[in-house]
């Protein structure tokens, strides 16, 4: 009994300091973007030929890592996997906390933020981001949805309410049935941003929507494997989870990494073959350019990953799998980096003195003659890490509370 | 209807940059903004070199600006339609008062003539007033639309309009009126008989990244000696002497003029710039 009691408190002092490390860096996020805000973005380290960078590419990542929990949910009750139910609530929510961050990280990037709602007012929609707006919107929607008649079902079955219940159950299946393929939408819509673009050869592939639908399952699955191990941990919510899950779980992802590297491997074969310039200038940069650690980052921990969860004795091991899952998520996001930095640092037309990197910036920089970039140059700003670092510990801090004060956990 | 373009005879193009220079003044475009550039086309990283060993080196220039493209992906993309293709002249400009600066469109354009206001304007030290055109000025056809203002706000994208602000008066485009070397012609593309219609219809001019399919309203007139406007790996022959319609010293648009194309749309080159 007093050894329960002392991990208890072990344990509530663990959270307490998460809780305040994570919102310290909020805090110091929020900070920069006031700064931000009130200098413009000249403050990131974008400019006119890398004119995307570390926003967008958290952008796209949070969009693929919000994929796992509203799939495994909606899958648990399409496929009727019973073992999977309990953990339906959290995956939910954790859903719906990511795409809501992926919604907001747009704001950091705009140029002129308090035009927002011009999306809505002049919404053109024929442009794919539009359509991204729109289906992130449903799937917010759907995901909040889906997890209100999942907690009000178990309200209504403790009140002695079975049918009414049953019902909410009934419910939240047929949404699931809707909600699967706005997932599967929501990642291919997301490549179309960038897959649709005739300017950007590394873009402009068919294979990008099925290898972001690919990398969404890799990241998502790990984030909530992520999720149920610190939940073990801290004990913030009652769920019954089978050891026989977790390593159905593992052996999942095992076999997401792998397709999602095979249709990259596709791709990038496809493209060194023939060795067309252009094509070929987003693949040397990846591997051989600046930023050659991510680019060889993003498979050397794609492989760890699978290495580690291959061998049954360490994918027993909740080490094992938090390591792989961590190295999953990174993975994902170097691939995101890896996208948007190769394509948009190699212009098409490549002539001296190359393309004036905008507005706003110092005489003196000006007259040093750095107004011109060739081939695009980019390493975020340290009010870029800020602001990013500070969405990502928002979305560690909102699900490590909602977790400790919403009912997402099982009754008994 | 009209559709306006200019043709650029890079035969004639000596690279001096006033083109550039003038586009930075009469648009009063801040430091790091450069809405016309001159590439050189040519041996490295670095203006007026030649490609080569003497004495076989190779090079020319292209003015580069907003291509004005007839399917352009800018207009494609842009999620609030700050960016559109005028209908009536087929102009492409951008909405100053809409655009929210998700920079989409400089993702899309293929051609990187698109600059970003990363910060407040800044200016050569000492120039602390606008140059150029003053005063904002709204498209012609639909008032509501701030397509031309001094400065413009920190957070929006802007690039080439064919100085709309001029066109919009009946002028031409200033790199026009200011080509030393009368390597610029603009005009209507539907009007047949137009100068600009005469010169792409006799000579060899072409577009730039035609097999992207976006159909520029800019078309190049290639250099002397050559088939394309830049090197080309399947095309890269020079051209036989025997082929070309053009003697040295005589450029495309001397030719068009000879056989009786004139100018439909510009005004005499002689009335007063800038004044309101």
């Amino acid at each position: 009994m007093e050894n329960k009691n002392l991990i208890e408190k072990v344990n509530g002092k663990v959270y307490y300091a998460l809780v305040s490390i994570l919102g310290a860096i909020v805090l110091i996020g929020a900070v920069a973007w006031a700064l931000e805000i009130e200098y413009g973005l000249i403050l990131t380290n974008m400019r006119d030929v890398v004119s995307w960078g570390l926003y967008i590419s958290t952008f796209a990542w949070f969009v693929g890592v919000s994929a796992g929990g509203l799939i495994l949910s909606s899958s648990a009750a399409i496929f009727k996997i019973g073992a999977w139910k309990p953990l339906s609530k959290m995956a939910s929510f954790v859903s719906a906390v990511v795409i809501t961050a992926a919604a907001l990280i747009i704001m950091p990037d705009l140029g002129q933020p308090g035009r927002v709602l011009n999306l809505i007012i002049y919404a053109h929609t024929f442009s794919p981001l539009i359509w991204d707006f729109s289906i992130i919107a449903t799937y917010l929607i759907i995901s909040l949805l889906e997890l209100w008649l999942l907690i009000s079902s178990e309200t209504l079955k403790k009140a002695g309410n079975e049918p009414g219940s049953k019902m909410r159950e009934k419910y939240a299946i047929g949404l699931a049935f809707i909600a699967l393929p706005v997932a599967i939408f929501t990642h291919s819509i997301t490549a179309w941003i960038f897959g649709l673009q005739i300017s950007r050869p590394w873009w402009n592939t068919a294979l990008l929507a099925p290898a972001f639908v690919a990398s969404a399952l890799v990241s998502g699955l790990a984030l909530v494997l992520l999720v149920i191990l610190v939940n073990n941990r801290l004990k913030l919510i009652n769920v019954n989870i089978e050891e026989k899950t977790k390593a159905q779980f593992s052996k999942l992802l095992i076999i997401f990494i792998l397709v999602d590297l095979y249709l990259l491997f596709s791709e990038y074969l496809t493209i060194a073959w023939p060795g067309e310039p252009s094509e070929l200038a987003g693949l040397y940069t990846m591997f051989f350019g600046p930023y050659w650690y991510i680019g060889w980052g993003q498979w050397i921990l794609a492989l760890l990953a699978v290495i580690i969860l291959a061998r049954p004795s360490w994918r027993a091991s909740n080490l094992a799998i938090g390591t792989a899952s961590v190295f999953a998520l990174v993975e994902v996001f170097f691939y995101r980096m890896n996208l948007i930095i190769p394509a948009l640092a190699n212009p098409l037309i490549q002539y001296p003195p190359g393309i004036a990197i905008g507005g706003g910036i110092s005489s003196a920089y000006a007259l040093a003659g750095y107004s011109f970039q060739i081939v695009g140059q980019y390493f975020p700003s340290p009010i870029e890490w800020a602001i990013t670092a500070g969405f990502v510990a928002g979305v560690a801090l909102i699900i490590l509370v909602g977790l400790k004060h919403l009912p997402l956990g099982t009754s008994e | 209807m009209t559709r306006l373009g200019m043709v650029i005879d890079l035969s004639r193009c000596v690279g001096c940059n006033t083109c550039a220079v003038a586009c930075k003044e009469e648009n009063n475009e801040p430091l790091g903004i450069w809405w016309n550039r001159v590439l050189t086309v040519g041996g490295g990283d670095y203006i007026d070199v030649p490609e080569g060993e003497y004495p076989n080196v190779d090079m020319h220039y292209l003015p580069l600006a907003c291509q004005h493209c007839e399917d352009a992906p800018c207009v494609k993309v842009c999620p609030v339609a700050a960016t559109y293709k005028r209908t009536e002249d087929g102009v492409v400009l951008v909405d100053f008062d809409r655009c929210i600066g998700c920079r989409y469109c400089m993702a899309a354009c293929p051609y990187g003539v698109r600059n970003f206001n990363w910060g407040e304007p800044v200016y050569s030290p000492g120039v602390d007033f606008p140059v150029g055109h003053q005063g904002d000025h709204y498209d012609k056809y639909n008032p509501s639309r701030l397509v031309y203002m001094p400065e413009r706000p920190k957070g929006v994208v802007e690039k080439c309009t064919f100085c709309v602000q001029r066109i919009d008066n009946n002028e031409v485009p200033f790199c026009v009126e200011t080509c030393p070397e009368g390597a610029r012609v603009f005009g209507d593309l539907e009007n047949p008989d137009s100068e600009i219609s005469g010169i792409i219809q006799n000579g060899n001019a072409q577009q730039l990244l035609p097999e992207l399919g976006t159909n520029p309203q800019v078309y190049y007139v290639p250099p002397y000696q050559k088939k394309g406007i830049v090197p080309d790996y399947a095309n890269q022959s020079v051209i036989n002497a025997n082929e070309s319609t053009i003697a040295p010293g005589q450029s495309i648009i001397d030719l068009a003029e000879e056989n009786g194309y004139v100018s439909g749309f510009v005004p005499p080159q002689s009335k007063k710039k800038g004044g309101e």
